[in-house]
């Protein structure tokens, strides 16, 4: 029965998504949305749902709610398997939040062609929710492309300035990381002999016949390199700043909230349980990629004027993070990776929409132009300062824990690289108040001045507050209860992960206590605002 | 021999060089029958004495020489245009009528499994495969062969030669600058 | 030869198993006696009798499919022909295509001043032609086959003779096609001769029979004549391929062409050149695999690289669908060379072609619909802001582009997933490489494409003309139009997301 569930949250989505499409021109609006809404709240609610059951399914090879259907490619070893385990758990969930707030966003845009735009929206939310339910990973491959297709249109169609080489850009690099990936899956699938694309037959093939030393280690680095092009790792993340730049507000939620997580995911899923023997030969490398992402960029980042460039190569600086949790391949560090893609999910979700909110109270996206908003608008300002802290990793947001166990299990492997990182911290810090600082303290510049006395500037209205408050309630509850996520990850990763047997397995933090103890006064008051 | 084969190799290959680089569509035409001659003389080399009169015959002889008359004696602008009459429609009735009359016939007696070939009567006088042949018997053998071995590609040829003929009246038919007025809408 | 063997081939002249073809070549002849009856060439009534005929031979095609579809291999004609799964398939494959084109042609024929039974009568024998050419076992049949299909080309190529673009594709490929029909031909000869050759141990009968010349050329390998006879034959196909290094007539020929036949050249001449092609390397030449296998990688890794690389400044539309059409025959290429290692891979071609059908007729028909006045000279620039012209041409355009250029979940996605996994069964490291980074190179020109269709393109107010004078805008599209153009794109999809309606039926 909770299979149907997960059937339910891909099909409805996806559904609704081609009736939107094929419904009459005179369809009144109030349909649409009423369509839209369902359709975005019914995958939240199978997130929510599976969650709390999530401890008392039975557990079948490693996953719950296991379920199978034959697609006519079975003599291939492709089925649609369906199911969910500690790792898929919480992005299973981040999508469906995601997903909620973005559509919501998205639903009182005033878009032109609302229809279509809700329609491709819900078609992504569709792929979104089937990759991190995918066990079969040729699904799990499928449903990422049926996600990022619709990105490409709705960057060309709706996008800014600047879209239509964004969107090329853009279309070619992840294609080319997507095809990377694809090789290196199906090099896992021959040379496994598993017959299947079913990740526990594939797991059990290759313990049985571990892969040889040259293989295994080719076949991550495809891996490593085409998912790495798909979370923007370092030399190859230029698509990431100018595509989310130009895409408009609510793909650039989903995707650099959602769909950019899949790369980590597949890595952390596939690559890193399945290639063991391959991964060694490249941590070596990965460690200075990684860094790269994190000092290199981050001060790429300080230098961004224009405030949706400074959000995107942010996150792209963030995902450094994620790679050095995953160096040490640990339960610590996975453990960590996986808590940090959950709250930069929602945090960069939230800072791509408040931008938003802001471009239209000062008409730039130039952060030079802006100043003086907190005046007109304490409400965004404190949402906006909410969402800077949790992404710059303050404690009480879910990133806090995160970065904080990344930290923990990079000491026991690259020690050294604790001091980059650390001052990575720093420079995201710097980057992330000097924003809000520019953007709702400095003086505002003429021209915003005469187009406020021109214009009636409203606070952040209900409509914008309630995805708002979606979001950063998932940073809070997390933040004060990583048990929420860590739970389940504590319950599979050890699973997966046969040799780093020797690593810890309960220092991932489980309830709020840590977190009082740690979390400083100053946040705690500025989530008491941004609450109000 | 080798003598007799480059010299009538240089017949075949030479003329057929000069017909494609003469302007002159009579010397051209003239050219192409030497080169024909020249490949019947190649098959005489080859005990091939069947095909190189045939070669003869039917492409030096017949072919070209009605492509020499139709280039020296008509003005094909002049030709008047060629409507159907009645005659002519009523010939190509029957016509048809026959043909539909023997593909009943055929259909009605052993269907197209094609039995009716292999009833063949036996022909008293076949040769053995290792005697040499005259000249008549290889004619026989060679129908035997076309019809029943190379059936196939033998009425293949027929759709190539129908095309070709199609093809020569698309590319080179007037048509009448009125019928393009009458393409309304071919919707369905 | 005595005459109780003549006997028993005549008995196996089984004309029972070759009736579509026959249906074929009479529709074809229904419709000529049409036009001697009526006199006037009423397009709608031509088209009615090709469309439902072939429709009708469809149907009466999946009517005998119920006694079950044809599994196992039957040599008829004396060893001529020889009617396997595959060949039953690629005979739906072509009478698919030849329907397609039919389409095609009536809406270029509407707006011209063109002979117009002749166009439906030759597509009709060429189709028929295109079957008996997969189903030939033996070199005299495959050769005729392939003239006949050839020379139904010349005419189409050049069937705008008001065009001097057709008018010069024509010569153009009538010259090549002579060429590699004189390659073909000496190649076969070579063969013939070195088979039949009573000095050699081994001397088959019939060394043109595929399976004897199989036979020959497993106990002589490494004779020279042998190589270079199967050389030749190779290349003399690798022109219908277009493969490189016989590609050069393909950009020329496509754009002078008149768009229907541009795509019955791109699909169903392609699709008849693969499948002869690995009739030939995985029958006769088997045994040759120590270097078919090299030569044909090279060649395929070449064909994706030119024609990925030369599509990528082309403005022209239709060479783009050419050149990007030559990287597919290079895609194809891997799977042949997959298929002489991996026995499934045979299906994985025959599911790409499928889907690159689909795709193709589903972007041909949008240039045919666009192009009612000029026909070569499409450019990208003309395709701007479709999507707020013809939402549905628009569509019908990106779903085909999407679907060639391989993306997920369209059918082009499931067609290289297959072709791509065969070749990892096959272990065709390097060929896969270079097919990655082809298909990464054509996201580019195919993207590009949709991006001038869809993507709202900013415009001041005042400036609101473009530089390339707007094709006239199509008639509004009919209801056939829209059925064509729907059908492709929802079949493309199917393709993709339930690959079981083909796969099923392919038994792959």
């Amino acid at each position: 029965m909770d299979a149907f569930f997960l059937y339910l949250a891909i099909f409805l989505p996806f559904g609704l998504g081609i009736l939107l499409l094929f419904l009459p021109e005179r369809t009144g609006e109030g349909a649409v949305r009423a369509l839209g809404v369902l359709g975005f709240a019914v995958p939240l609610a199978v997130a929510l749902f599976l969650a709390l059951r999530f401890g008392s399914a039975p557990v079948e090879d490693g996953y719950r709610f296991l379920t199978a259907i034959d697609t006519g490619l079975s003599s291939l070893g492709i089925e649609l398997r369906l199911g969910l385990n500690g790792i898929s758990l919480p992005l299973f969930l981040l999508a469906g939040i995601v997903g909620f707030a973005a559509g919501l966003h998205a639903l009182q845009s005033n878009a032109p062609r609302l229809r279509l735009y809700i329609a491709l929206l819900l078609v992504m939310q569709a792929g979104l929710m089937g990759t991190f339910s995918s066990v079969d990973i040729f699904f799990f491959y499928f449903f990422h492309e049926f996600a990022l297709v619709p990105t490409f249109v709705m960057i060309g169609i709706w996008g800014g300035f600047g879209r239509r080489s964004a969107a090329i850009e853009m279309t070619i690099y992840l294609t080319l990381g997507a095809l990377l990936s694809l090789l290196g899956l199906l090099l896992l699938y021959v040379q496994s002999g598993a017959e299947s694309f079913s990740l526990p037959a594939l797991r059990d093939a290759l313990a049985a016949q571990p892969l040889g030393e040259t293989v295994a280690s080719n076949a991550f680095a495809l891996l490593l390199f085409g998912f790495g092009i798909l979370v923007s790792l370092f030399p190859f993340h230029s698509w990431a700043p100018r595509g989310y730049a130009a895409a408009p507000t609510a793909t650039a939620m989903l995707h650099a909230g959602v769909l950019k997580k899949f790369g980590l995911y597949g890595l952390i899923q596939i690559a890193y349980p399945l290639l063991p023997e391959g991964a060694g030969n490249w941590q070596g490398l990965l460690v200075w990629l990684a860094l790269g992402n994190v000092v290199l960029l981050g001060f790429v980042t300080m230098a961004q004027r224009d405030l949706k460039q400074m959000i995107g190569y942010s996150s792209v600086m963030h995902m450094g993070y994620a790679f050095l949790g995953l160096l040490a391949f640990s339960t610590v560090g996975v453990g960590g990776a996986v808590l940090l893609l959950f709250g930069h999910g929602l945090s960069v979700a939230l800072l791509f929409m408040l931008s938003t909110a802001v471009y239209h109270r000062t008409q730039t996206y130039d952060m030079q132009e802006m100043g003086g908003l907190i005046g007109k608008a304490p409400i965004l300002a404190a949402f906006f300062a909410a969402a800077t802290f949790a992404s710059v990793g303050l404690p009480g947001f879910a990133n806090f824990w995160g970065e904080f166990t990344i930290f923990i299990s990079l000491w026991e492997t690259y020690a050294w690289a604790l001091i980059p990182a650390a001052l990575g911290i720093i420079i995201s810090a710097i980057y992330g108040l000097r924003a809000f600082s520019r953007i709702f303290m400095a003086e505002p510049s003429d021209a915003l001045k005469e187009h406020w006395e021109e214009n009636q500037v409203q606070d952040l209205q209900v409509r914008e507050r309630v995805p708002a408050c979606i979001l950063l309630a998932g940073l809070l509850v997390v933040g004060f209860f990583p048990a929420v996520v860590t739970g389940p990850l504590d319950a599979d990763l050890p699973g997966l992960q046969p040799a780093a047997a020797e690593a810890s397995e309960t220092i991932l933090p489980h309830d709020a206590t840590e977190s009082s103890r740690l979390a400083a006064t100053a946040p705690a008051a500025q989530e008491g605002s941004a609450v109000r | 021999m080798d003598i007799f084969f480059i010299l009538f190799a240089l017949l075949t290959v030479v003329p057929a060089f000069l017909m494609v680089v003469t302007p002159n569509p009579v010397a051209g035409a003239v050219f192409l029958i030497l080169s024909f001659i020249g490949m019947a003389c190649l098959f005489v080399l080859l005990e091939a004495f069947f095909l190189a009169v045939l070669q003869i015959l039917v492409y030096a002889g017949a072919i070209m020489v009605l492509f020499l008359f139709i280039i020296m004696l008509l003005d094909v602008r002049e030709v008047e245009k060629l409507r159907p009459n009645t005659v002519t429609a009523a010939a190509a009735g029957v016509s048809l009528l026959l043909l539909v009359l023997g593909l009943i016939a055929v259909l009605a007696g052993d269907g197209l499994s094609g039995q009716l070939l292999s009833a063949l009567p036996a022909v008293p006088d076949y040769p053995a495969a290792d005697e040499p042949l005259g000249l008549a018997q290889k004619v026989k053998a060679y129908g035997y062969g076309l019809f029943t071995k190379y059936m196939l590609p033998f009425q293949l040829t027929g759709i190539l030669l129908l095309i070709a003929m199609i093809g020569v009246i698309v590319l080179s038919k007037k048509r009448a600058a009125e019928e393009g007025a009458e393409s309304a809408g071919a919707d369905s | 030869m005595n005459l109780e063997a003549f006997q028993k081939i005549a008995a196996s002249n089984l004309w029972g198993n070759l009736l579509p073809e026959i249906y074929l070549v009479a529709l074809c002849l229904l419709l000529l006696v049409f036009e001697m009856v009526f006199r006037r060439q009423d397009l709608l009534l031509l088209f009615r009798v090709a469309l439902w005929g072939q429709v009708l031979l469809l149907v009466l095609m999946g009517l005998s499919y119920f006694g079950g579809f044809p599994s196992g291999r039957e040599e008829l004609f004396g060893g001529l022909l020889v009617q396997t799964p595959l060949t039953e398939t690629m005979r739906l494959f072509f009478l698919f295509g030849s329907l397609l084109v039919s389409y095609l042609g009536t809406r270029f024929l509407r707006a011209r001043n063109l002979a117009r039974t002749e166009f439906f009568a030759i597509t009709l024998l060429v189709t028929a032609a295109l079957m008996l050419l997969v189903q030939s076992n033996q070199f005299v049949l495959l050769f005729v086959a392939l003239e006949t299909v050839t020379v139904g080309f010349y005419v189409l190529v050049a069937y705008a003779r008001t065009s001097g673009y057709s008018l010069e594709a024509g010569l153009k490929y009538l010259i090549m096609g002579a060429l590699s029909s004189g390659l073909l031909l000496f190649g076969i000869v070579l063969l013939y001769g070195v088979a039949g050759s009573p000095d050699l141990a081994g001397a088959v009968g019939d060394p043109l029979h595929f399976p004897s010349l199989a036979q020959f050329i497993a106990a002589h390998p490494d004779n020279t004549l042998v190589l270079a006879g199967s050389l030749l034959v190779l290349s003399g196909i690798a022109f219908k391929v277009g493969a490189v290094p016989f590609q050069i007539w393909i950009p020329d020929v496509y754009q002078g062409a008149p768009t229907p036949v541009s795509a019955f050249l791109a699909v169903s001449s392609k699709a008849a050149g693969i499948i002869v092609l690995l009739t030939l390397v995985t029958g006769p030449f088997a045994a040759l695999s120590g270097w078919t296998i090299p030569l044909i990688s090279t060649v395929a890794v070449l064909t994706i690289l030119y024609g990925n690389l030369t599509a990528l400044p082309q403005r022209n539309v239709k060479r783009i669908m050419g050149l990007s059409g030559i990287a597919h025959a290079g895609y194809l290429l891997m799977g042949v060379v997959a298929a002489m290692t991996v026995d499934w891979a045979v299906g994985a071609i025959v599911f790409y072609l499928f889907t690159y059908l689909l795709a193709s007729f589903g972007v041909f028909g949008v240039m045919a619909l666009l192009s009612e006045g000029q026909d070569a000279d499409q450019e990208l620039d003309h395709y701007e802001d479709l999507a707020k012209r013809q939402p549905l041409l628009a569509a019908a355009l990106t779903v085909g582009l999407a679907s060639l250029a391989g993306i997920p979940p369209l059918g082009g996605f499931i067609g290289k997933l297959v072709l791509f996994i065969a070749a990892f069964q096959a272990g065709l490291y390097t060929l896969l490489a270079f097919s990655v980074v082809g298909v990464v190179l054509s996201i580019y020109y195919y993207f590009g494409w949709v991006r001038e269709a869809v993507f709202r393109v900013w415009r001041s107010a005042e400036g609101a003309g473009s530089a390339t004078p707007a094709l006239p805008e199509p008639r509004s599209l009919t209801g056939l139009d829209r059925t064509a153009l729907v059908g492709l794109s929802v079949l493309t999809l199917i393709l993709g997301v339930a690959p079981f309606v083909l796969t099923w039926f392919l038994q792959l």
